[in-house]
Formats: structure tokens, C-alpha cells, sequence
């Protein structure tokens, strides 16, 4: 079973890595988008405008 | 014939390697969602009602068994650090953690023993009166393990809406009366008064009797196209240009994707958590950085505090609706087994003099009086407080700070908000409404001397401590 899941994905190593490309693109955006979420956001607030309020 | 075929496959290989790429995107994305449902709370609250479900007050991973809600406007609603001393125009800079339940639940840890389970959560929203004010409590009261509802006003006391708000707040008040029975007389005598007023007849007759088929079944927002409700100014962009219309797209779409694709971080976030309190530390070493930041603004000179104008407060013409309101908030809190605090925060807005002639017998003894049956606990901090001008946000008048600053005395900056929930969290633990016991004994209250200069008399000051 094993050997037939290896000599499957070697068959097809170039899309996996491809998919696998794709995968690591997602997660990287998704940390640094919630980088805020482990202390690396830089401390920068926002002002307010008081027109909203 | 060789020749031919070789360009055909190098064509093909991009073509195949993009389609691997994005099915690893879409892949990424589809486990992400679930993750992103699971853990992906928000730390920080949101004025919008339609977002506020994914606000950390009802994540079930928080390990908070004893929830204290505060619910207001916006004396409590803007986290502010403190006026940007750098900026021209003194503007305040804002942050996550400067809500007064980021605030005060670092100071909870750092000054009590035994409370690790309990946690304040901010509900609140700017601009909201006694009508908004139920639509947060309904959100509210839809999270777990609520041990209390700390309800702050005495400057908003209104019933007055938009007809598309009065509307809305129909349904609100509609749905309250079926998930609480117990409290259904309570509201239905609030809704027969709230139904007799301008505001909700000129809705009717704006939007006509079956008005209802405009309102969210989920949100219950009142979505007719153009309706003016205030929920629509929190959740849609602004009138006021392309600018900032592309800016709320741009910070909607950053939202969106933050949430939709974090669900990784998210459960990474969850099991720092799990293993060790990572994101309180890490709240509390922001909160320590912009608190650093906020004491270095030192403002160019004391600002001017305007004076909160009010004879009446409950018991000007809408006496009776404030009372059923009143009513209602505790019938609610009750059914839902939870305790009600009335919690009078510290301001300045109201001096010494108004307070005692006008503030007491109309805000404080008189909900003592309609309040009496359910018991509440009353912490009132209006002037009982070591807060100066300085822990206020300052405005410059017309923009121009050259005219000197005017405070609203009510809106803490950060170092105030450290004042506020010092005083707050020790008369919590003296009700017993929080099990725990000071780390330290508490040093004698020693308020610098202060003597506040108001808007209509800016040439005397009054004695606060006198």
C-alpha cells in the first residue's frame, strides 16, 4: 500500500508541489494577514474621526 | 513531427501547474473555513451588530467561566489610547486593547488572586441610546456563563430613533418576548409605549404594515434599501466620498479574508492558548506598550471640560418609557440568571454641585426606587474617582488646537481607563460579584488635588476634591 501511495506520488511529484505551492500560499497570506494574533503587528492604531461619532 | 509536438507540451505545462496552484489554494481555503468557524474570534468587539457573533465573548474555547458584559454608548464604546501629541490636530490614536474590558480584565490579573476565570467583554456601541442599547443586550445575553450585566448610561437616556431604527427595535423587542416568556409582561409594557411614539408611527407609515418583511431573521437588522438605522452607518460605507468608500471596501475586504483563510493562525492562536495563556500575556504587553505611549503625550495645556447639561435626567418627559425600560433590562438580566449592575462611571462632565442637586435624585435614587424588587448592585464612581482632565480625550475646537482644548469628561483615554477599571474591578470584589482577593493592600487613595475648569466658566475652576 505504501509503496503504491510512493510510486503514486512520485509519479505525480510536479503537481503535488504544485498543490502543495498553493496550500503554503494560503496559510502564509492567512499569518501574515492575523500577524496581529502573535505579537508581530507593529502597534500602529488607527485614528478616529470624530465625524463618525 | 517531433519538432511540432514540443511546443503544444511546454504550452500545457503552465496551464497544468496554474490549475495544481489553484487547486491547492481552493483546498487551503476549504480547510480553512472550519478552522476560521471555530476559533476565528475577534478580540476586539464590533459596533456592527451583524459582525458581533464572532467577538471572543462567545468563542467556546475562552475558558472564561464568569462573563462580565458591559453594556453603553460611546463613554465606554471608543478605545482610546490618548491624543497624539505628534499630530497636528491632537488626534486620538485608537486600539483594540483600549477598551475598558481589554483594560480592565489586565488589571483584574495583575491585581487580584484567584480570578482567572473571569472576564469583562465589551458590548457597546457609539451614538446608542435605551432603544440600541436593548438590541446590544439581546446579543449580549446570547453568550455563556454571563454572570453579570454592567450597564452604563446617564448621558444617553433616550428613546429617540430614526423611524427605520424604531422599526428595527420593534423586532428586537418582538423576538425578546419570545426567547425570555419570563419577561415578556416586562417588555410588552415597554413595546406598547415605544409603539405610541413619533418615531415608530412615522416608520409604519414610511415602510407600511408589513415592515417586517425587511428585517433580517438572523440579525434582525432593518435592511429596507436606504433605511437610516444606525446599525447601516456601522455596517455600510460612508456617504462621504470615494475615498472613503474605497477605504471601508478595502477594510472589509481585509476582514474578510483575515477571517475566511486565518483559520491556521487561528488554531495555532488556540494552542498557544492551550498550552499557556499566550494571548493574554501578549494583550497584556500591548496594553503595557501603548500605555507607555499614552503617558508620554502630554497635552499643551489643561483642556476645558464641558459641562453635561441635564435637569431631569429619568424624569423629564420620557419618564414612563424610561421606566418600563428600566423594567425590562432587569426582567431580562434576571431571566437569563444573571446579575445587573448599574454602574455610574467616572466622568467629570457632571461637577460635584450637579451631581449631588441633580444627578442623585434623578439617575441614581430614582432607578434605587423602580429597581428596588430585582436588587441590583449600584456602583456609582461619577465624582468618587482620581481621574483629572488629562485622563479625558481632548478635541481641538473648529480643529484649530491654538484655541485651547475642550474635554467631554466622560470619553477615559487609556491611563484614565486604568483609573476606571482599578475602581471598578475593587467595588466588584468588595459586592462579591468577583471571587478573589487583592494581590496587595490597597494604598490609600490619595486623588492629586484638582480643580476642573468648565466651558461655560473657563476663567474659575471648580474645586473637585474640596
Amino acid at each position: 500500500m505504501l509503496a503504491r501511495l510512493q510510486a503514486w506520488a512520485a509519479a505525480h511529484d510536479a503537481a503535488l508541489r504544485d498543490i502543495l505551492t498553493g496550500i503554503m500560499l494560503v496559510i502564509a497570506l492567512g499569518l501574515l494577514l492575523n500577524r496581529g494574533l502573535f505579537g508581530l503587528e507593529t502597534g500602529e492604531g488607527w485614528t478616529v474621526s470624530y465625524g463618525n461619532f | 513531427m517531433p519538432d511540432a509536438a514540443a511546443p503544444t507540451a511546454s504550452a500545457k505545462l503552465p496551464l497544468r501547474r496554474i490549475a495544481g496552484l489553484l487547486g491547492g489554494i481552493v483546498l487551503a481555503v476549504l480547510a480553512s473555513l472550519p478552522l476560521s468557524r471555530l476559533f476565528g474570534y475577534s478580540p476586539a468587539p464590533f459596533y456592527d451588530r451583524t459582525l458581533l457573533g464572532r467577538y471572543e465573548l462567545f468563542s467556546p474555547f475562552t475558558g472564561v467561566r464568569h462573563k462580565f458584559i458591559i453594556i453603553g454608548s460611546c463613554e465606554v464604546s471608543i478605545p482610546v489610547f490618548a491624543n497624539d501629541v505628534a499630530d497636528p490636530h491632537l488626534a486620538p490614536r485608537t486600539g483594540a486593547d483600549a477598551w475598558l474590558g481589554n483594560v480592565a480584565n489586565d488589571v483584574l490579573q495583575a491585581d487580584e488572586k484567584g480570578a482567572g476565570d473571569a472576564a469583562f467583554y465589551d458590548v457597546a456601541a457609539p451614538n446608542t441610546n435605551l432603544p440600541h442599547h436593548i438590541a446590544l443586550l439581546r446579543e449580549a445575553l446570547k453568550a455563556d456563563h454571563v454572570d453579570a450585566v454592567l450597564y452604563v448610561n446617564g448621558l444617553g437616556l433616550s428613546h429617540t430613533t430614526t423611524p427605520a431604527d424604531a422599526l428595527e427595535t420593534e423586532a428586537v423587542l418582538e423576538a425578546l418576548a419570545r426567547e425570555y416568556p419570563a419577561a415578556s409582561g416586562a417588555i410588552e409594557s415597554y413595546g406598547r409605549l415605544f409603539r405610541a411614539s413619533e418615531p415608530y408611527r412615522q416608520g409604519e407609515a414610511r415602510y407600511g404594515p408589513d415592515w417586517r418583511r425587511f428585517v433580517d431573521p438572523r440579525t434582525l437588522t432593518f435592511e429596507a434599501p436606504g433605511a437610516d438605522t444606525l446599525n447601516a452607518t456601522f455596517s455600510r460605507p460612508p456617504a462621504d466620498g470615494v475615498r472613503a468608500t474605497l477605504q471601508f471596501y478595502g477594510t472589509e475586504l481585509r476582514r474578510v479574508l483575515r477571517e475566511e483563510i486565518g483559520g491556521g493562525a487561528f488554531a495555532l492562536r488556540q494552542a498557544a492558548d492551550a498550552l499557556g495563556g499566550f494571548t493574554r500575556e501578549q494583550r497584556s504587553d500591548t496594553l503595557r506598550r501603548d500605555l507607555a505611549w499614552a503617558d508620554a503625550q502630554v497635552l499643551p495645556g489643561d483642556p476645558v471640560v464641558t459641562r453635561h447639561e441635564d435637569d431631569v435626567y429619568l424624569d423629564g418627559p420620557e419618564r414612563d418609557l424610561n421606566h418600563a425600560w428600566f423594567l425590562m433590562l432587569a426582567e431580562l438580566v434576571k431571566a437569563r440568571g444573571a446579575r445587573l449592575v448599574i454602574y455610574a462611571q467616572p466622568m467629570l462632565a457632571v461637577p460635584p454641585a450637579d451631581y449631588r442637586a441633580k444627578f442623585v435624585p434623578h439617575y441614581i435614587d430614582r432607578l434605587k426606587e423602580w429597581l428596588a424588587p430585582y436588587a441590583p448592585v449600584f456602583i456609582d464612581h461619577t465624582i468618587a474617582h482620581d481621574l483629572t482632565a488629562a485622563d479625558f480625550v481632548a478635541e481641538c475646537p473648529d480643529g484649530n488646537c491654538s484655541h485651547g482644548l475642550v474635554s467631554s469628561g466622560y470619553w477615559a483615554n487609556l491611563p484614565g481607563r486604568v483609573k476606571q477599571a482599578r475602581l471598578l474591578i475593587r467595588d466588584l470584589v468588595a459586592d462579591k460579584l468577583i471571587d478573589a482577593s487583592p494581590r496587595a493592600a490597597a494604598a490609600p487613595e490619595r486623588a492629586p488635588p484638582r480643580c476642573i475648569r468648565y466651558n461655560d466658566d473657563p476663567a474659575h475652576c471648580v474645586n473637585w476634591d474640596g
